[in-house]
């Protein structure tokens, strides 16, 4: 137990840190300039903080309800939602940048009651329907955008940064407002999905046994279906699919914590926070371009995970 | 963990340390490895604060602090050099620039149809720099320049390939395809309506062009000539496949196009006497 205090002092120390480090740290060494500081910087790692954060924690609740351990967040197929919705809106041409995430979260929001309907089917399901109702959908919308931006004559770049992530996000007043109502609303299901930490503990111990500890199933599942795929739209729409952060962190975070739910959803969340902005860290500033961040937390990612797997057998 | 504490205050201390340049002079930052070069051309470097990993020309563009590459610099980098103009290009850059427009730094849009609107840009970049009349200098020995190679003898139809797989040549509303014009060289896909649209290989095929210009490096005439159903093109059959120009004498919208009209001309010249 005292170990495990430890790790939660380093984490927060870590991410207090590392946030303070990224605010006043850039590409040429240190630098506060008010406009740098403020309007490009900041708003990187409030995004960073947030993507990262739910990704991780949505992960773990998938990996949970679907009882497969390797479901990622865009397993459900909404990050393909939302690059098919920003590929729509650059059909009118002259969309502004402005608007893409009002566009991807439109998207997504679409995925999340296709995949719904085809998955919820009169009012039974199982987990392998969600997730091949996910991956159906997914393909479908990757076609659709790959039509669309063929036909809107728009340089392929800009879907192809929403598709590996990025976090070099401006906001103007349209897009703050919206990115504050969508994130309140995440944080807001957050909580609500961290009071229902123990049926996510009886979900884990199997479907019947889940049930006769008098969990509804199909109406947890419904409802977490739900709030999840929210959080996770929420996140894409602004930062595009930061990969292996979902799949990864939810599993180091067990081996760290634990796997009782109660612990595995806050620290999942801090945890992740604290990767993505170690990882916008570096894509910012080791090389002369921005490097894409799916690339840093994979790089990076993948063989500290064979590490702690090595470890733990 | 007393280690982690101390290192993070002398890391604040260092913030304390740091000071951000301050003048008034011009300052500017070029996205565009066009617009670097006309920049150059007027002697203006000295305001060029910073450009792109791509400007590579002349030698010394390389020199100057570089923000990032083209599709998707660093806007930090930008703003903290404080620029009191930024060079940008469109629709590759339109996202750039909406960003820049929020944090108010000021930008120009420079991306030219056709020869003439090149000759109005550079003048405009001149007025920026207060160097009109250097600008009107530039650009007058630069109309005198492609008056004199203008016309050659024969129209000759020519395909212009600028990628191999999709292949993608220029259209009518390309830059290039102007210069052409200009020159008297007829563009076999002068019909289409997009900048630089992708075409079948088909199309190549019954077009049936006198020559094959590759302005790319990832063929030579040897591959191109070897594709299949190519045999029956003119370029082919005569051996009229060039693949040893710069392609950076023709794609940029910059003075050196001019060079590149000569280049071209006297190439086309030679081969047809």
């Amino acid at each position: 137990m005292k170990s495990n205090k430890i790790r939660i002092f380093l984490l927060f120390l870590g991410l207090i840190f590392f946030i303070i480090f990224s605010l006043f740290f850039g590409a040429d060494g240190f630098s506060f300039d008010k406009t740098i500081v403020l309007k490009i910087r900041l708003p990187r790692i409030i995004l960073g903080f947030l993507a990262g954060g739910n990704l991780a924690f949505a992960g773990a609740i998938l990996q949970g309800i679907l009882e497969n351990p390797l479901c990622d967040p865009y397993i459900l197929g909404i990050a393909s939602g939302a690059a098919f919705g920003v590929s729509l809106g650059y059909l009118t041409k002259k969309l502004s940048y402005f608007f893409s995430p009002i566009f991807a979260f439109l998207g997504s929001i679409l995925t999340i009651f296709l995949v719904y309907n085809l998955a919820f089917y009169k009012g039974k399901t199982n987990k392998i329907a969600i997730i091949l109702a996910g991956v159906i959908i997914s393909f479908l919308f990757s076609s659709i955008t790959m039509l669309f931006m063929v036909f809107s004559q728009r340089p392929l770049n800009e879907i192809i940064y929403l598709i590996m992530g990025n976090l070099a996000i401006i906001f103007d007043k349209s897009t703050l407002i919206i990115f504050i109502i969508t994130n309140l609303i995440s944080v807001i299901f957050l909580i609500i999905i961290y009071g229902k930490a123990f049926e996510l503990n009886c979900f884990s111990l199997g479907t019947e046994v889940a049930e006769s500890l008098g969990v509804n199933y199909h109406k947890s599942l419904r409802l977490f279906f739900f709030l999840t795929s929210f959080i996770i739209a929420t996140q894409v729409s602004f930062a595009g699919a930061i990969s292996f952060v979902g799949l990864i962190i939810p599993h180091i975070t067990r081996f760290l914590f634990g796997v009782n739910y109660k612990k595995v959803l806050p620290f999942s969340f801090l945890l992740g926070a604290l990767v993505v902005i170690i990882a916008d860290l570096f894509a910012r500033t080791i090389a002369p371009v921005e490097l894409p961040i799916s690339m840093i937390t994979t790089f990076f990612g993948a063989p500290f995970f064979l590490y702690l797997l090595k470890k733990n057998l | 963990m007393r280690e982690i504490i101390f290192l993070l205050f002398f890391i604040l201390f260092l913030f304390f340390c740091a000071s951000p340049p301050k003048d008034n002079q011009i300052r500017v930052v070029s996205l565009s490895p066009a617009v670097t070069e006309i920049i150059f051309a007027l002697n203006c470097e000295k305001y060029l604060v910073g450009n792109t990993i791509y400007c590579d020309f002349p030698e010394k563009a390389k020199e100057i602090y570089k923000v990032g590459d083209m599709i998707n610099p660093s806007i930090e980098r930008i703003a903290k050099l404080k620029p009191t103009i930024v060079f940008l290009t469109y629709p590759l850059q339109k996202n750039i620039d909406e960003k820049l427009k929020t944090l108010n730094i000021r930008t120009f849009n420079s991306s030219p149809k056709s020869l003439n609107e090149m000759f109005e840009e550079i003048i405009k970049i001149g007025e920026i720099f207060n160097k009109k009349e250097r600008a009107e200098k530039l650009v007058e020995s630069l109309k005198k320049e492609l008056d004199e190679i203008r016309k050659l003898k024969k129209r000759l139809k020519v395909y212009i390939e600028i990628n191999t797989n999709p292949p993608i040549t220029i259209g009518k509303n390309s830059f290039l395809n102007d210069l052409l014009e200009n020159i008297g060289v007829e563009n076999i896909f002068a019909d289409k309506v997009t900048d630089y649209p992708i075409v079948k290989q088909e199309e190549i095929i019954l077009k049936n062009p006198d020559y094959i210009i590759i302005l790319h490096p990832k063929s030579k005439a040897k591959e191109i000539a070897s594709r299949l159903g190519f045999e029956k093109v003119k370029a082919v059959r005569f051996g009229k496949i060039v693949d040893n120009l710069n392609p950076d004498y023709f794609l940029r919208n910059s003075p050196r196009i001019i060079e590149g009209a000569k280049i071209l001309v006297n190439l086309l010249n030679n081969e047809e006497q």
